[in-house]
């Protein structure tokens, strides 16, 4: 029986929430605009005050949520190196890191006071990557631009003992477009720590984006992966989420489909291991008429590796005429791993078209004799059978190289025969 | 010895006997065909030759160029070269025919480095097109939405691309238009030869007029209960099941 909760995990317990390393965090930060160190201290307070891990919140059910915690970590990380791209200033398109753009103009970024997170349950991790955040980077695309080679970014997890933040801005201009590939790996460290991603995307009227991320970190890492995306009047993102490394992954996604006619895809495939634990919480919200949301979350599951998937649909009473779509597959591929599913639907408004579904099951007994029957290898059958139940999301990324990379990625981690 | 043999083979599915005492052989070089009424057992003996996990083999033997089958797994039965083409192909979603034959002949390969991509497709392109099977299906998922006729088409072009030493053809013919009837036996019969023994399971004397047989055998209550030269089918087609079952009784 467990009985009294264990001393809360949270906040008290990590550096991150000490006076004096905040203080000397600042310090390092004084050429910073005053906007910016306010900003700090204004979320580093707010993370000071959180009461510690509630021993119940839904928004964490059936998550193990100590696996998440900071006090895991005892540094943040000094390195600049954990965010690498091309930076690009012509023809209307803008990639710079959070930094640079910082230290030219001041005052640009100083919107960031009033961006949200998705709100979905990691508080902590929002509050710590505003008030910590060293890296980042910064896309805008300009108005009518189409900018259609695919830009790429790199994120790497820092050593074992540190925690790195990234806070990410992404704006695309009416009518403007892109592709965005971001990976997230491990360094050349043996064993890695923590990398807390906080991603804004503002997608405006007419404009499209296809981001696809691919996460492929070193099975020791912790990540913490929070996007909240703005998708204005007749607008499309599509985001294409692989989830293949990590010991542990919270990943909260929201899609705020703002004016009419928004357009909100999400894709997301894990492909679990070992002790894996991927926590992916998400929420379509449709504020306007006329939107259009899709989600399609397959997992695959090996050995010990559990995912948790919770997905709200969320129609304001305004949001007449929308088109929800909401679908969780899972292919439990050993006895010991695990899938919980959490759907829900929240419909206010009239004349919606929602509808959501969850199902987890076993490799189907006919289909692997089959596999066997030409002579194809246990081993080597379950892997393209996951690889055939994932090939759903492996097509949304729609980028022959990437597609191929990540057929690859998941093909590595079954066992050779 | 060059053959498939079959001895008193028994099997049984979920307690419940199916296969009783069944004995063939079929040598390297020859056709045979089985007939035999609808639940008489055909198809599970199909599926107990390939090493299929929920049949019980109780007793018997069935051997591969003197090496015994029974017990070892489907997919070390297929490597020593048998294949089965199915009566019902499973429908495998996100998997296409290219990538599916090109594991089974990797399978086969000890170093995976010596297949030759160009070869494969060169190959495969040239069986559809034999089998009149449309290019395009090269990326389809296998079997996924595909007709009867197709289906059982893609099971024949499997088995030109694996080059088996024995062949089960199980109601092959069922599904397939008269033309595809035609283009499939074609397909069959450039199999034929000494190096390769074919069973194939039918309904119709039909399909003995393109895959002419060196022997026909009557299946019967799980076992063989006749066996002749390809009379047999026109003579089973003419009086039907019962003029055995009379006979069996007697
Ligand atoms: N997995 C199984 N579980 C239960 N019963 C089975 C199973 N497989 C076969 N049987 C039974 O065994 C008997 C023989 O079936 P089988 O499919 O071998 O017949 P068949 O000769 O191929 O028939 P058909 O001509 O209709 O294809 C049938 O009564 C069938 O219901
Ligand atoms: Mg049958």
């Amino acid at each position: 029986m467990k009985t009294a909760l264990a001393p809360s995990s949270g906040t008290s317990k990590s550096f991150l929430g000490a006076n004096e390393f905040f203080s000397s965090f600042s310090d390092k930060k004084s050429w910073e605009p005053e906007w910016l160190s306010s900003h700090r201290k204004t979320n580093w307070n707010l993370y000071q005050s959180l009461s510690g891990t509630k021993s119940k919140d839904d928004r964490w059910r059936f998550s193990p949520r100590s696996r998440f915690s900071y006090s895991k970590v005892s540094r943040l990380s000094s390195s600049s190196s954990h965010l690498s791209f091309k930076a690009v200033d012509e023809s209307g398109v803008l990639v710079s890191s959070i930094e640079e753009v910082t230290r030219d103009q001041p005052d640009y970024l100083m919107n960031f006071q009033e961006l949200k997170g998705p709100e979905l349950g990691a508080q902590e991790s929002f509050l710590l990557a505003c008030a910590f955040a060293e890296n980042g980077f910064h896309i805008r695309v300009g108005r009518n631009v189409r900018h259609t080679e695919p830009i790429v970014i790199d994120h790497t997890s820092p050593r074992s003992d540190e925690v790195a933040f990234h806070r990410n801005l992404i704006v695309m201009e009416p009518n403007s477009e892109l592709i965005l590939i971001e990976r997230i790996s491990s360094g050349n460290h043996d064993e890695s720590g923590f990398l807390t991603n906080l991603t804004n995307v503002k997608v405006g009227n007419g404009a499209k984006l296809h981001r696809i991320l691919i996460q492929n970190l070193d099975l020791n890492s912790t990540f913490h992966n929070l996007e909240n995306f703005e998708i204005q009047r007749n607008s499309c993102l599509r985001n294409v989420s692989i989830q293949l490394g990590s010991a542990q992954a919270r990943i909260e996604t929201k899609g705020n489909l703002l004016e009419t006619g928004a357009n909100f895809e999400n894709y997301a495939l894990t492909l679990g291991k070992k002790d894996q634990l991927i926590d992916t919480r998400t929420m379509q919200h449709h504020l306007a008429s006329n939107g259009r949301s899709d989600l399609v979350c397959k997992n695959a599951l090996l050995d010990d590796s559990k995912i948790v998937f919770s997905g709200l649909i969320k129609v304001d009473e305004r949001a007449s005429f929308s088109d929800a779509l909401q679908t969780n597959r899972n292919l439990l591929m050993s006895s010991d791993c695990e899938a919980d599913s959490l759907p829900g639907l929240e419909i206010l408004a009239n004349e919606v078209k929602c509808s959501h579904g969850a199902t987890s099951s076993r490799v189907d007994d006919k289909e692997l004799f089959y596999f066997l029957s030409r002579g194809i290898h246990k081993s080597e059958s379950e892997k393209l059978i996951a690889l055939g139940f994932l090939d759903e999301i492996i097509q949304k990324i729609n980028l022959a190289d990437q597609i191929e990379i990540v057929r690859g990625l998941i093909s590595g981690s079954f066992p050779k025969n | 010895m060059n053959s498939l043999h079959i001895d008193n083979l028994s099997a049984s599915v979920e307690g419940k006997p199916i296969l009783n005492n069944l004995s063939l052989d079929l040598p390297k070089g020859e056709v045979h065909a089985i007939m035999g009424p609808n639940g008489s057992g055909k198809s599970t003996l199909s599926k107990v030759l390939s090493g299929h996990p929920s049949y019980e083999v109780t007793s018997g033997s069935a051997m591969l160029d003197d090496k015994e089958i029974i017990g070892l797994d489907p997919d070390v039965i297929s490597r020593l070269g048998l294949f089965l083409a199915f009566q019902y192909p499973v429908e495998i979603p996100g998997v296409s025919i290219a990538n599916f034959i090109r594991a089974a002949l990797k399978s086969r390969l000890t170093d995976e480095k010596s297949f030759k991509a160009v070869d494969f497709y060169k190959d495969l392109y040239g069986k559809m097109d034999e089998l009149g099977i449309n290019r395009k299906f090269t990326s389809r998922s296998l079997n996924d939405g595909f007709s009867g006729g197709e289906k059982k088409r893609c099971e024949i072009l499997q088995m030109m691309m694996l080059n088996p030493k024995y062949c089960i053809l199980d109601e092959t013919d069922s599904g397939l238009d008269i033309d595809a009837l035609r283009v499939v036996s074609a397909g069959v019969n450039k199999m034929r030869g000494s190096s390769r023994g074919i069973l194939v399971i039918t309904h119709y004397q039909r399909l003995l007029e393109y895959i002419v047989p060196n022997k026909v055998h009557v299946m019967w209550d799980g076992r063989i209960v006749r066996s002749g030269d390809k009379t047999l089918a026109l003579e089973l087609e003419e009086k039907g099941y019962d003029w055995i079952k009379d006979e069996i009784a007697a």
